[in-house]
């Protein structure tokens, strides 16, 4: 019901993000980051439609193969978001106190969107188990919140080594495969703790 | 505020609150659902704070 509101959202944040990526950080930041997220999304989101199964997404969501083309572009601009935001809160050029705080603040972003997503039956998850705030499985902020940190620790590695801007990008698309199936790893365990 | 567009991602994270916010009070959600909202404001607010601080600490 009314997917075209999330897609309407993903968009705006996307362009949004992008757009101060390349202007405040630099375009090899930005690049890598947007590129990475989207395939690595690209190559999680197709094992979990085709494969795992784990959720489905509403018919009227615009897809590309098994993958929502649109909302793909959701989580990258996320993970900006919280990456912008830990910069806001700390200084540390050490990877934890950055990843922790990005687990939180991605993890508090997803989450009205995941709610909403619920009530208007966006993506539906086959086996929610325990839910909470109208319908969200209690581990899905989690597996946002992990996805921001694994990401980020794949990213920072990246954008630390002396690689030129493209070389930055090419890493990120060959280590895209590599953040899906950790973030998969993670996120099963998570399905089999909760 | 020299550059009001460094600060962006301020705004997309308010547009997300507002958005999402009237989409739920159209559709008439569940107050639960209404509830997560609280969840990026409190970042928002944060967010300010840290600013006013920093502000502070330069004077």
């Amino acid at each position: 019901m009314f997917t075209f509101i999330i897609e309407f959202l993903s968009l705006v944040l996307f362009v949004g993000c992008a757009w101060h990526a390349a202007r405040y950080e630099s375009r090899a930041f930005a690049q890598p980051w947007f590129v990475g997220a989207y395939l690595y999304v690209f190559i999680r989101e197709t094992i979990t439609q085709v494969w795992l199964q784990t959720y489905a997404y509403a018919p009227s969501i615009l897809q590309l193969g098994a993958v929502p083309a649109i909302v793909g572009l959701l989580w990258g601009s996320v993970f900006y978001l919280a990456y912008q935001f830990a910069r806001r809160f700390t200084a540390s050029e050490r990877f934890v106190p950055v990843a922790a705080l990005m687990f939180v603040i991605a993890a508090s972003i997803a989450l009205p969107i995941e709610a909403t997503a619920a009530q208007l039956h966006w993506w539906l998850y086959a086996d929610p188990g325990r839910t909470i705030f109208g319908g969200v499985p209690i581990i899905v902020p989690l597996v946002w919140g992990g996805a921001a940190a694994i990401f980020y620790a794949v990213f920072s590695k990246v954008n630390a080594s002396r690689l030129p801007g493209r070389g930055k990008l090419y890493a990120m698309v060959t280590l895209s495969p590599a953040i899906a199936a950790a973030h998969l790893l993670y996120a099963l365990v998570l399905g089999f703790l909760g | 505020m020299k550059e009001p567009l460094r600060h962006l991602p301020f705004m997309l994270v308010a547009f997300i609150v507002l958005f999402i916010g009237f989409v739920d009070l159209a559709v008439h959600v569940e107050t639960n659902a209404l509830i997560t909202l609280l969840a990026p404001a409190l970042w928002l607010g944060l967010y300010l704070l840290s600013g006013a601080s920093r502000a502070a600490s330069w004077e």
